[in-house]
C-alpha cells in the first residue's frame, strides 16, 4: 500500500533526474557556439551535484532548476573551455545553493546568476575561488549591512 | 443521496479538526473508500499546487525554496483543502469530492470559506471589543483585544492558512482544541464572545473582589474571569443569596456537594443555572455556552470537595481596601547643602553607634532616610549593626521598600537589601509574623 503521507520527500518525484540531464542536454545548442558541449554523462552528473546540493541546503526545487539558468548565463564567459567547462558548472551549483541560502533567499534566481557571471568575468577573472571567497561574501556582508541599517527594510536585488 | 440513505464507513473520531484532510485521506483507504490510484492522484495534484503556490509565494523569483517553508505551504494547502472538505454532509461525501473534484478547486473552495471566516471573525472581535468586561486582569485585555487584532494583521490565509501566529495566552474556559488557523480563532472568539457575554451582566467592582478571594494579584496571574464567576453566581442561587453579589454561602454548599458524583453536582448546577438564565434573559447561544460549561465545573468541584477546599473553585469575595493600611510619604528632602554637610559628617565618623546616633538624630524624611543609607556607601557589616539600633518601625519600611533582590541593579542597594535580609534571620519567629503584617499593611504615597 502507498504511502498517503505528505512528505515532501515525495517531490523528488516531480522531476527525475532523467529528466533534468535532457533538459541540460538542450542548453548544447546555444552553448556549442562557444565550443562547449556536455555529454550525457556529464548532464547526469551535473543533475546529481543539484540534487546533493539541494538536500545539503535543506532546499527543494520545483521544475527544471537553475543549472540551465546557470549554462545558459556562463556559456559566453571568456574563462570556460571545453576542458574546464564540466567541473566550472558543478562548482557554480554548489556556489549558488550555498549563497541562496547565505543571502536569506534575497536575490532573485536572476539576479544571483548575473551578479555571479558579473563578477566571475569581472574582478574575478574566471577564478572561482576568488568568487567564492571573495565577490559572494562581499554580496552577504552588503546586504546585512542594509538589513543592519532597517531591519524593517525589504531586501531585494532586482533581476534589472 | 440523502444523510439517511448514505452508509456512513468513516470512524468520525477517528477524523482530525487541525488535519481534517490528510486524517479523512487515511480514514477513505483504510475503509477502500480510495484506491492506491486516487491516492496517488491526490499526491500528485497537492505537489502541483504546492509549485504553483511556491512560484506565487516568492514572486517567480527562485525556483527553490528552503525545505521549512515548502513545509509550510504545504500545510497551508492542506489546511485549505481540508477546510473545503469539511463542508461536505459526510465525511464520505468528502472522500467522493476527494476523487471527483481537481485539488485546485477544492483549495479554491477553501481559500474562499477561509476569507468568509475572517470577516465572520473580524465582526465578532469587533463587537466584543466595543463591549470588553473591565477587568484588572492584564492577560483578558492582552489577548482578547491586542492579541486577536495581531491575528488579523499577521494571517496569511493564501501561505500559512493553518497558523494563528500569536499565543492566545488567555485561556477560555472550554478548551479550543484540534482546531487550526482560522477555525481556532474562530472558535476561541466565539467562547470568548459567550464568557464576555456573561461576565457584563456582573459589575466590574463585584468580579473584582470575587477575583480578589483568588489572589489579590490576581491581575498577574494567567487565569479564567468566567469560570469563578460562574461558580459564585450558580452557588448563590443554590444557597439563596443574590446572583449579582457573587457572594454565596461556602458552608451550605459544602453540605449540599458533600459526596455528591460530578453528574449529580451537575444535576443541581442545571436546577442553579435555569433560574440565572430565566433571571438574566440570556439569549441562546450564551445558554448553551453556559450549559456546556456545567460538566467542568461540576467536576471541579467534585475534584474541590474530595480535597476539602471547595473555596479553590467557588471563591469568597475578599475586600483588600478593608485590609489596614499605613500610607507612607517620602516626605520632603532637606537642603542639598545640609545633605552634603551630613553626608560628609558620616563618612569621617568611624563609630557605628555614632553613625546611627546622627542618622536617626539628623534625618527627618524617609526619602532622605533611603537616600544616605545607600549614599555613604557602608558595608553590609556597618549596615546590619546599624540597623539593630533603628526603631523596627522603620525597618519594616526598608523593608516594603527593598521586598526583594531579583531587580536590583544598584550595587549600594543590594548591600542594604542583604544586611535587612541578615537582620531579619536573626529575629524571633514572632517579631517576624508581626512585621510582615505592618510590612503587609504599609503603602506608600507616590
Amino acid at each position: 500500500m502507498m504511502n498517503s503521507d505528505f512528505s515532501l520527500a515525495l517531490i523528488d518525484g516531480i522531476l527525475t533526474q532523467r529528466e533534468l540531464a535532457d533538459t541540460l542536454l538542450s542548453c548544447n545548442e546555444k552553448a556549442s557556439a562557444y565550443g562547449l558541449v556536455l555529454t550525457a554523462q556529464q548532464a547526469m552528473a551535473l543533475a546529481n551535484t543539484q540534487a546533493d546540493m539541494l538536500k545539503k541546503t535543506g532546499r527543494i526545487e520545483f521544475g527544471s532548476g537553475v543549472i540551465h539558468k546557470l549554462i545558459l548565463a556562463f556559456c559566453d564567459s571568456p574563462y570556460i573551455t571545453q576542458i574546464n567547462y564540466e567541473d566550472t558548472l558543478h562548482e557554480l551549483i554548489d556556489l549558488f545553493y550555498s549563497f541562496k541560502n547565505e543571502t536569506l533567499d534575497c536575490v532573485s534566481d536572476n539576479a544571483l546568476i548575473e551578479y555571479m557571471k558579473k563578477e566571475f568575468n569581472g574582478e574575478c577573472r574566471g577564478s572561482l575561488e576568488l568568487l567564492a571567497g571573495d565577490a559572494l561574501p562581499a554580496l552577504v556582508r552588503k546586504l546585512n549591512e542594509r538589513r543592519g541599517a532597517d531591519p524593517f527594510e525589504k531586501m531585494e536585488i532586482t533581476d534589472d | 443521496m440523502t444523510e439517511l440513505d448514505r452508509i456512513h464507513v468513516i470512524n468520525k473520531a477517528a477524523l482530525s479538526g487541525a488535519n481534517y484532510f490528510v486524517s479523512l485521506l487515511n480514514q477513505g483507504r483504510q475503509c477502500s473508500l480510495l484506491s492506491d490510484s486516487d491516492t496517488e492522484q491526490i499526491q500528485a495534484e497537492c505537489l502541483r499546487l504546492l509549485a504553483e503556490q511556491t512560484e506565487k509565494w516568492n514572486r517567480g523569483r527562485s525556483s527553490s525554496v528552503r525545505v521549512e517553508k515548502a513545509q509550510e505551504l504545504l500545510s497551508s494547502i492542506l489546511y485549505t483543502i481540508g477546510l473545503a472538505l469539511k463542508a461536505y454532509s459526510s465525511p464520505e461525501d468528502a472522500v467522493d469530492a476527494l476523487k471527483q473534484e481537481p485539488m485546485e478547486q477544492l483549495f479554491q473552495t477553501g481559500q474562499k470559506g477561509i476569507r468568509r471566516k475572517i470577516q465572520t471573525a473580524r465582526l465578532t472581535h469587533r463587537q466584543i471589543t466595543k463591549k470588553l468586561f473591565q477587568t484588572k486582569n492584564v492577560f483578558y485585555r492582552a489577548t482578547v483585544a491586542d492579541g486577536i487584532s495581531g491575528f488579523f494583521k499577521l494571517y496569511s490565509p493564501e501561505f500559512s492558512a493553518q497558523e494563528i501566529h500569536i499565543t492566545a495566552d488567555y485561556p477560555t474556559f472550554l478548551d479550543v482544541a484540534d482546531l487550526a488557523g482560522i477555525e481556532f480563532i474562530e472558535r476561541y472568539l466565539r467562547n470568548i464572545a459567550y464568557e464576555n457575554q456573561f461576565l457584563l451582566y456582573f459589575s466590574a467592582n463585584k468580579v473584582h473582589h470575587l477575583l480578589s478571594g483568588l489572589d489579590e494579584n490576581y491581575q498577574q496571574i494567567l487565569m479564567n474571569i468566567y469560570e469563578p464567576v460562574l461558580a459564585a453566581a450558580l452557588g448563590c442561587v443554590l444557597t439563596g443569596l443574590p446572583v449579582c453579589n457573587l457572594s454565596c454561602d461556602l458552608d451550605v454548599l459544602k453540605v449540599l456537594f458533600h459526596e455528591k458524583s460530578a453528574e449529580e453536582i451537575r444535576i443541581l448546577l442545571s436546577t442553579a443555572l435555569n433560574q440565572i438564565v430565566a433571571e438574566f434573559d440570556c439569549p441562546h447561544g450564551l445558554t448553551n455556552y453556559l450549559k456546556s460549561s456545567l460538566p467542568k465545573l461540576a467536576l471541579s468541584i467534585q475534584n474541590a470537595m474530595r480535597l476539602g477546599h471547595l473555596e479553590t473553585v467557588i471563591l469568597t469575595p475578599f475586600f483588600s481596601e478593608a485590609k489596614p493600611q499605613i500610607i507612607l510619604s517620602y516626605g520632603d528632602r532637606m537642603d542639598d547643602r545640609e545633605y552634603t554637610k551630613l553626608l560628609d559628617e558620616l563618612m569621617w565618623c568611624e563609630s557605628v553607634e555614632k553613625k546611627t546616633e546622627i542618622i536617626l538624630r539628623k534625618i527627618h524624611f524617609l526619602g532622605d532616610l533611603l537616600d544616605i543609607l545607600r549614599d555613604f556607601e557602608p558595608t553590609q557589616r556597618e549596615l546590619v549593626s546599624m540597623l539593630r539600633h533603628f526603631p523596627l518601625e522603620i525597618i519594616a519600611i526598608l523593608l516594603r521598600q527593598y521586598p526583594n533582590g531579583d531587580f536590583l541593579t544598584d550595587d549600594r542597594e543590594i548591600v542594604l537589601y542583604s544586611a535587612l535580609q541578615e537582620l531579619c534571620a536573626a529575629f524571633t519567629e514572632t517579631t517576624r509574623a508581626q512585621m510582615e503584617i505592618v510590612v503587609e499593611a504599609l503603602q506608600f504615597n507616590p
